[in-house]
């Protein structure tokens, strides 16, 4: 409870813990106990004005009324019931905490889903490398990490007439005789027989190995604690897990929780779940116990001393400021000031547009007095047809827009289907409705390609998740995800919203057939969970079920929840993806992997900017203009000593290498020499003729991904075989360093006939305006004075034929430089 | 013994201690326990990772692969390898990073011991490390149920044998009362058997995880006369089996091997090479000269007892096989295990290594069947599965007869007795005898389609006006046999409804005109019935299931249907893809083709009046059977379908996405057929005629091949091909009449029941110099057939011009291979075979002229074929004869289930024109032994 209102607390205020008092406080935050096996970890944490800042320094706990609770090694164990307080004492204080005990003379049984099967996962015997490998180890087969009790129980219990218990004499069980290696076991030593662990299965077998009770309370969530912590680098810090069950009783989970770090640049993490802290940033540490997610947030500060003025008076446009200055501020990071105009229109349009702006256009928006000018421009820009080319372009990226998928006419109709619907600037969330809920021809609806491109329920729901919701449940299908929430009931509850999905037609075959497939949804059908052979009542992830009886198409439902405004996975996602396409990082990173355990690099902006894009109905330019009037957006690229370490929070304009298709575009403006597209690459490397795409057409308005382009494929483009951004590559590589350098594409369009270097040459300018035309169209800015007049003396010289050679090699020299190849 | 606290505190209490004083560091108490937690498990004599094993003292001092260092240096620990390792001075650091480590003070202990001199065990003492088992004490509580592991009943069938952990018990199944007790050390009782005459027991037994043992009881004395396997078996043994005469005992168990043993003195005879997994069960066949295992491999093998050759290994289940067993007669092989199928094996594999055909795998339970038993007169099997559900079927024929109520809890044991009762034992310790008749109520269908209402022509024609039109939100018209009804699905998601009256049994043809006519309708009916339900058609339940491989189907292909596990599929059987339902035509020729579904060649038909679908690659499909409506198939862990009265595209494909109904009422009422677009659109050019009608059995033949231009001496195909309207299924005769001088052929082909094609080859005389045109016209092709009782015949007229080709630049010919045939009494070469053989013929290439090699085609080179049989055993290429080569033997397999029949085939060049040879005759015979076949 105390949690809720600090959490504010925290958001609002920088603590700088050497000023102000330091107190105590035991952790969890309420203790009962129940039953004479139950047990609870605590800690003693400082705290400063509500923020916690690490574990104690040499903290003795003792207990009140030891015929109640004792305290062993900071552990809890009960005595008896009733309620009294335990006490510690520290280097900076002392602090007490109430801890009630009941039902102590009460029969205890040993529970295999609470206790049996997180010793087994804790200890590791189920894990993917031993008995939880889907052949097992030596003939036992358990269930990756536990998620099937009742195969698990048989497996123990029943399988080969009971080999692996010995109910006549317990300790003789191949459970216990094999971990404590009383007979040989290949997985090594993994119990100790004067463990507690060992104590729990031999009791429980001995008791008659009680299989799982399903009527047995089922957890509801896990809470860490403590949930954020202010440290600093070298700082250690237990997180303690308690589970929460629908009857109302907590459990300590900590010694069964698996621990993983979101980023291990920040924090790491030990199996116990003791966190130390490597470096700095807004990290997180993720506890996962049956199926359940819970993070402890950590910050480190930056430990740089900066002013509390300069974060007040830093310019700020929008909301967006507001949350990226208050992070700033508690992680001592500086904020660099505003871009200069030329940076601004570059940046303005090649992330608006994937376009450079021509000669003309850098040159009238920097003669512009007007103060208002960068906003006429970003409204100018999101009006322009390159805008829709270049969305088009990215949301074909995520929908798998791919001749080696479907057939030319099929490719067309899903890409002109895309195309339409960022020219009508269809709703986000318009869009994911008509492309899941898609029905009819694939020639006449585009959108029903999906459904070509992913023809069986499984793929549809794990692409749906994909895309629209930026979660990987792919795990899930064979087994609860090992890492995240989603269990393997919850994947076929999605699926088998998808399994009344049918087509006629096309087959799937990507170089034969007319790729026209009609899809439609037929009034009945399951798809079967094949662990339980029964269909799962179709559901979406965590939505409510959807009437199974009911002949209505269940995409329509899926469709509703999706889009429905409480479902923030569904409004985070895109907002992450448009972010991302606007700072070359999003808040989450990857960008399309919003599990649970990888939190935003700033959280509190990430639902603010979903919950603005909800406020506007998924109107994506609103949240694009919001993004590009933000002076976050606007800040300069300069490296300042107070902000160099900052790779996320956005102190800083952080430079990237340019997509692939924008580069080329780039290319071609720049030279204005096009190429043609006039062959696809299909899966065998055969290649087969095109005739879509007319002379002059740019990268950004090819439909598809199979389009033959040696450039584009060496710089990355998304191959469009799997629904992720991980695809698409911004990598700088040695090959791409060469084909720039000495390759075909830069040079031969340099020295043809009809390049920019021939028109220059031919109209009547002098050599200063040529290099200022050169400087303006390559890297949208005046060359320098210095630039200019060592690139005067250097052309003086050129004579003749060398003119040419001249003018070719000053615009290899722009368009190899970094400056033209990066977003800055 | 069993204290584990004891041996540590040993371990401890010297280092704690004044260490002067204490006696040197004993190798069994202090050293070994330290080896076996830490290094056993990957050191032991068994699995000797860097060939190096701790299990006895002496295999320490044996050293590793490292030979040239030096193990244990007594007084050393610095030169020892053994120490160097675990103190990480030498690579590689033991135990391996992450296992767990060895603490100081155990360390230590290790480094004292060598300083002592590194001594081993006392003379004799140096025993297996491994060899027993020290664990605490723990007591079961009065929750824990002690199970049953194994049951058997005595010889003479009045006694069980029940297994418990470390003892056995007699029990009278007269009086229930326990008439002898067997113990054995410490462990539990996997499998019991009694000898065939009654007198010996054996028990299967060990210490789990580290030790088997069999130990064999005289009965009539009570006393135990001796133990196998003893030291050898490194994990407790499952079975130990008596052979039929007694003088052998084989056992097996969980380490995978198999030995055997004289029964009488208990000296070794030999092991098989044996698994890949752990043991579960043995059988000796009936005369004792064959024995079978079962195994966590997922596969059964059958050995020789003599010779301890393997013979074959029965490796189509896909899940570890728990239990296998001879019939009594010794003619069948029958297997269960993991993957819930029973299988029954054709037992041939006798006296040298053969194939055992597999005859039957059916579905059998939910679950994984754990335990089975075969009545003694061999009728009868009775299987249960770890669901706890117990099922009796026949045999051979695997037919389910009986379905028990689920059981408290999973069967150990199961046996059929005499007077028709089953004993079971169960894992809750319980021991019942289960009255000989389930209890629970089948209601499988099994009556088949006889259940089904008899069809009636419909009485409805004479009075039904023209056309009804559909009326907007008014109530459905009436629409009557005879009549047409029309009208738009103007909006999306629009239905249409027309009411109609069925007699119980009378047989309604709905079929729609919408995109045929230029509407954008794609049309679905369906039938639904007074309460507005769908009515039902068809149950059908899955039998066998399966997914598709290699790539995804489009909706029209009726080749290439690439199936898993195809080789249990048979032809004529029902494919289930999501909804569509298809039937087997042709076998796959091998691993890289598929099945040919019905009708074998353009587009696919479907069945039932399902639609035919793309269908992505791993679609599950499923072999299904046909029950009629309303069954409810007792379950066998595979789907059920119900099929209702309702189409989308039509199933022969003739009505293009236009919906076609065969309807035949299950009892007298008024029903609705409801118009739809399948995709829910809807629009002004959403139009539709709706024609009730009643059905109209008859067929068309059209000729293929006309116009022929034959080369003297040789052969041209033409082919016949049936358009089969409402059903109609039977045979259709085609006969050619007036054939000129010179030309002949085999006179008549059918068209055979349920099928599409028939061919033939006309052939012309050799030599022959011109052709009478005139003649020629006269020719005439009839078809006819029984419909309802009547022969139908239609005239096909001729087969156009017919002139003289050139000359032919090879000839082919079949021929006999040895006398695999014979020319018959009219001079035709005549083969015979049996359902399930495979005979072998020739095909001769007479070149005259043709260099390169002769194709004839692949799975359609043997032409004219009776459907089941097929030319066999064609690679890629198909069958061919090669470059430079003129004859070639080709295979003509039959199906097991083909009827007797008899019919003319042929084989056909690619090549020059399509030369033929001439028709030879196929005749199939049943009745053939088929240990003859085999």
């Amino acid at each position: 409870m105390k949690m809720r209102f600090l959490f504010p607390a925290i958001a609002i205020l920088s603590v700088s813990s050497v000023f102000a008092a330091k107190e105590v406080v035991i952790l969890p935050d309420t203790i009962t106990l129940e039953g004479p096996e139950s047990r609870q970890q605590v800690i003693a944490v400082d705290s400063v004005e509500g923020v916690f800042h690490g574990e104690s320094e040499s903290a003795v706990f003792s207990s009140d009324n030891p015929a109640v609770v004792k305290v062993e090694n900071g552990m809890l164990v009960p005595t008896g019931d009733g309620k009294t307080t335990i006490s510690v004492k520290t280097k900076n204080g002392t602090a007490t905490r109430e801890v009630t005990v009941s039902r102590f003379r009460q029969d205890f049984d040993w529970s295999f889903n609470k206790h049996v099967l997180p010793i087994l996962t804790r200890q590791g015997c189920n894990m993917g490398a031993c008995h939880g490998a889907v052949a097992g180890k030596g003939g036992f087969i358990l269930s990756l990490r536990g998620y099937d009790p009742p195969a698990d129980h048989y497996t123990i219990t029943r399988e080969a007439r009971g080999r692996r218990i010995e109910m006549a004499d317990p300790a003789r069980s191949l459970l216990l005789t094999k971990p404590t290696m009383a007979t040989p076991h290949k997985g090594g030593k993994k119990l100790d027989s004067r463990s507690r662990e060992y104590r729990i299965l031999a009791e429980w077998v001995a008791n008659g190995a009680v299989p799982p009770d399903p009527e047995e309370s089922v957890i509801e969530r896990i809470e860490v604690f403590p949930a954020l912590s202010v440290l600093k680098k070298g700082d250690r810090q237990r997180v303690l897990v308690t589970a929460h069950y629908a009857d109302g009783s907590t459990m300590d989970v900590t010694r069964w929780s698996k621990f993983a770090s979101a980023d291990e640049a920040i924090a790491i993490v030990d199996e116990d779940g003791v966190v130390e802290i490597i470096g700095n940033g807004e990290g997180a540490v993720s506890a996962l116990y049956s199926s359940k997610v819970a993070l402890a947030r950590i910050r480190s500060p930056f430990g740089n001393n900066i002013e509390p003025e300069v974060f007040t008076k830093a310019p700020r446009a929008n909301r967006i400021d507001d949350l990226v200055l208050a992070q700033l501020q508690q992680l001592e990071l500086m904020p660099g000031g505003r871009c200069s105009d030329q940076d601004f229109i570059r940046r303005a349009f090649l992330d608006t547009i994937g376009t450079m702006p021509t000669s003309d256009e850098v040159r009238t928006f920097l003669a512009d007095e007007d103060p208002d000018k960068r906003t006429k421009l970003i409204d100018g820009l999101l009006q322009r047809d390159e805008f829709v080319d270049y969305w088009a372009y990215r949301w074909a990226d995520v929908f798998l827009v791919n001749g080696q998928l479907l057939r030319p006419d099929a490719v067309k109709a899903y890409y002109e289907w895309i195309r339409g619907s960022v020219e009508k600037n269809l709703p986000w969330d318009e869009m994911a409705r008509q492309l899941v809920t898609a029905k009819g021809v694939s020639t006449e609806n585009g959108a029903t390609n999906f459904y070509a491109v992913h023809q069986d329920p499984e793929t549809m729901a794990e692409n749906v998740s994909q895309a629209f919701l930026s979660l990987s449940i792919n795990c899930a299908k064979c087994h609860d995800h090992p890492l995240e929430k989603w269990t393997n009931d919850q994947y076929y509850a999605f699926a088998n919203i998808f399994s009344r999905v049918r087509a006629k037609g096309w087959g799937g075959d990507p170089r034969n057939g007319d790729g026209i497939r009609t899809v439609y949804v037929e009034p009945r059908g399951e798809l079967i969970q094949p662990r339980t052979g029964e269909p799962q009542i179709p559901a979406p992830l965590d939505g409510d079920p959807i009437d199974p009886e009911s002949p209505e198409d269940r995409r329509e439902a899926l469709a509703d929840w999706l889009t429905n405004p409480e479902n923030s996975y569904f409004s985070r996602a895109i907002t992450n993806r448009v972010w991302a396409a606007f700072f070359g990082r999003g808040l989450v990173d990857p960008v399309d992997d919003l599990r649970a355990s990888n939190p935003a690099s700033n959280e509190p902006l990430l639902n603010e900017l979903s919950g603005f894009l909800v406020e506007n109905q998924f109107d994506l330019k609103a949240l694009m203009r919001l993004i590009l009037e933000s002076e976050t957006y606007q800040r300069s690229g300069e490296v300042l000593s107070e902000n160099r370490e900052d790779t996320k929070y956005y102190s800083r304009y952080f430079p990237r290498r340019l997509m692939a298709e924008v580069l080329y575009d780039g290319i071609v403006q720049a030279t204005e020499v096009p190429t043609d597209f006039t062959n696809i690459v299909l899966r065998d490397g055969s290649t087969t003729k095109t005739e879509f795409y007319e002379p002059g057409t740019r990268a950004l308005q090819l439909y598809d991904s199979a389009v033959k382009s040696y450039f584009l494929k060496t710089f990355g483009r998304n191959e469009r075989e799997i629904t992720c951004e991980c695809e698409r590559s911004n990598q700088p590589s040695m090959t791409q360093a060469l084909h720039l350098s000495n390759g075909d594409t830069l040079n031969v369009k340099l020295a043809d006939g009809k390049s920019v270097v021939s028109r220059l040459l031919k109209e009547g300018m002098d050599d200063a305006d040529r290099v200022d035309e050169a400087y303006l169209r390559t890297l949208a800015r005046f060359p320098t004075p210095r630039e200019k007049e060592g690139l005067l003396a250097l052309l003086e010289g050129a004579k003749g034929d060398e003119r040419r050679a001249a003018f070719e090699d000053l615009f290899w020299a722009l368009m190899t430089s970094r400056e033209f190849l990066f977003q800055h | 013994m069993k204290s584990i606290f004891a041996i540590c505190a040993a371990a401890i209490i010297p280092l704690l201690g004044i260490a002067e004083e204490v006696a040197k560091l004993d190798y069994q108490t202090d050293v070994a326990p330290l080896l076996r937690d830490y290094c056993a498990g990957c050191h032991n004599d068994y699995d000797r990772e860097g060939d190096f094993s701790v299990e006895t003292f002496a295999a320490v001092n044996e050293g590793g692969e490292s030979e040239d260092r030096k193990i244990l240096v007594p007084g050393k620990p610095e030169q020892s390898y053994l120490l160097q390792t675990i103190l990480k001075t030498a690579k590689p650091a033991m135990p391996p990073k992450k296992e767990p480590q060895l603490s100081q003070e155990e360390i230590d202990l290790l480094v004292r011991w060598v300083k002592e001199g590194a001594m081993g065990p006392g003379k004799g003492k140096d025993f297996s490390i491994l060899s027993r088992l020290t664990v605490p004490d723990i007591a079961t509580t009065d929750h824990a149920a002690e199970p049953i592991t194994a049951m058997k009943i005595s010889p003479d069938g009045k006694q069980a044998a029940l297994a418990r952990y470390s003892q056995i018990d007699i029990q009278d199944l007269g009086t229930g009362k326990v008439v002898g007790v067997y113990h054995v050390d410490d462990g539990k009782v996997n499998a019991v058997n009694f000898s065939r005459d009654g007198k010996y027991l054996i028990a299967a037994t060990g210490v789990t995880g580290l030790s088997g043992v069999a130990v064999l009881w005289d009965l009539k004395t009570g006393e135990e006369l001796r133990c196998f396997g003893e030291g050898t078996h490194r994990d407790i043994l499952f079975d130990a089996e008596f052979s039929p005469d007694g003088t052998i005992v084989a056992t097996a168990g969980y380490d995978r091997v198999i030995r055997l043993w004289e029964a009488a003195s208990g000296k070794y005879i030999r092991q098989f090479p044996s698994h890949n997994g752990a043991v579960f069960d043995l059988a000796f066949s009936p005369d004792g000269t064959v024995l079978a295992s079962a195994s966590a491999d997922s596969t059964c093998k059958i050995w020789g007892v003599e010779s301890g050759e393997r013979l074959d290994t029965l490796n189509q289940p896909q899940g570890e096989q728990f239990r296998v067993d001879f019939t009594p007669d010794g003619k069948y092989i029958v297997g269960a295990g993991a993957d819930n199928r029973i299988r029954l094996w054709r037992f041939v594999s006798k006296e040298k290594p053969r194939l055992n055909p597999l005859i039957h795998a059916r579905f059998g339970h939910e679950d994984e069947i754990v335990e089975f038993s075969i009545s003694s007169d061999g009728k009868t099997l009775i299987t249960t599965s770890g669901d706890r559900a117990l099922k009796k079927w026949s045999l051979p024929s695997l037919e389910l007869i009986d379905v028990f109520s689920s059981q408290p809890d999973v069967l150990s044991g199961v046996a059929l007795l005499e007077d028709g009762k089953v004993a079971a034992t169960r894992l809750d310790g319980s021991f019942d005898l289960l009255p000989a008749v389930a209890k629970v109520e089948l209601s499988d269908g099994k009556a088949g389609r006889s259940a089904a209402v008899k069809p009636m022509v419909s009485k409805q024609q004479k009075e039904a006006p023209e056309v009804v039109e559909e009326v907007e939100d008014g109530e459905a018209p009436l629409l009557a046999v005879g009549s047409t009804g029309k009208g738009i699905i103007s909006r999306a998601g629009d239905t249409d409804a027309f009411r109609f009256f069925a007699a119980k049994g009378e047989e309604i043809v709905f079929e729609t005109n919408a995109a045929r006519n230029k509407s954008d309708l794609d049309s679905h009916i369906a039938i639904l019935d007074a309460s507005g339900e769908p009515v039902e058609r068809v149950v059908l339940q899955a039998l066998r299931d399966s997914w598709l491989t290699f790539r995804g189907k489009d909706s029209k292909a009726s080749t290439d249907f690439r199936v898993h596990n195809w080789r249990e599929m048979e032809l004529n059987e029902y494919l289930y893809l999501n909804g569509e339902v298809v039937k087997l035509w042709h076998y796959p020729r091998g691993p890289d083709s598929g099945f040919l579904v019905y009708p074998g060649f353009g587009n696919r038909h479907t069945y039932f009046g399902t639609t035919s679908l793309s269908h992505p690659l791993g679609q599950p499909c499923y072999i299904v059977r046909e029950l009629p409506a309303g069954s409810s198939p007792s379950p066998n862990g595979l789907p059920v379908y119900r099929i209702y009265y309702e189409s989308d595209d039509d199933s022969t494909r003739e009505l293009g996405k236009d919906s076609r109904v065969i309807f035949q009422s299950p009892a007298d009422g008024m029903y609705q057929v409801v118009v739809r677009d399948v995709r829910g659109f809807g629009g002004e050019n959403h139009h539709y005629d709706l024609v009730a009608r009643s059905p109209k059995p008859d067929f068309s033949v059209s000729v293929g091949g006309k116009n022929l231009e034959i080369s003297p001496g040789s052969g041209r195909e033409i082919s016949f091909t049936a358009k089969r309207m409402d059903d109609f299924r039977g045979a259709i005769r085609i006969e050619l009449k007036n054939l000129p001088k010179g030309i002949s052929s085999v006179g008549e082909v059918t068209i055979e029941e349920n099928q599409f094609r028939a061919f033939t080859p006309l052939h012309l005389a050799g030599g022959t110099k011109e052709l009478d045109a005139k003649a020629v016209e006269k020719i005439e092709v009839v078809a006819s057939a029984e419909i309802n009782g009547n022969t139908v015949r239609k005239s096909l007229g001729n087969l156009g011009t017919i002139k003289l080709g050139k000359e032919p630049q090879v000839l082919v010919e079949i021929q006999p291979d040895g006398d695999s045939g014979k020319i018959a009494a009219d001079g035709v070469l005549e083969f015979t075979v049996a359902p399930g053989e495979t005979i072998t013929a020739k095909v001769i290439a007479q070149r005259l002229g043709l260099k390169s090699r002769i194709d004839f085609g692949k799975e359609d080179s043997g032409r004219n074929l009776p459907h089941g049989l097929y030319v066999d055993n064609i690679g890629l290429n198909g069958l061919m004869i090669p470059e430079g080569k003129s004859e070639q033997l080709f295979f003509v397999s039959a199906a097991k289930w083909v009827p007797e029949t008899v019919r003319e085939f042929h084989l056909r060049t690619t090549q020059d024109g399509k030369q033929c040879t001439k028709p030879v005759r196929i005749r199939v015979v049943s009745g053939k032994k088929l240990s003859q076949v085999e």
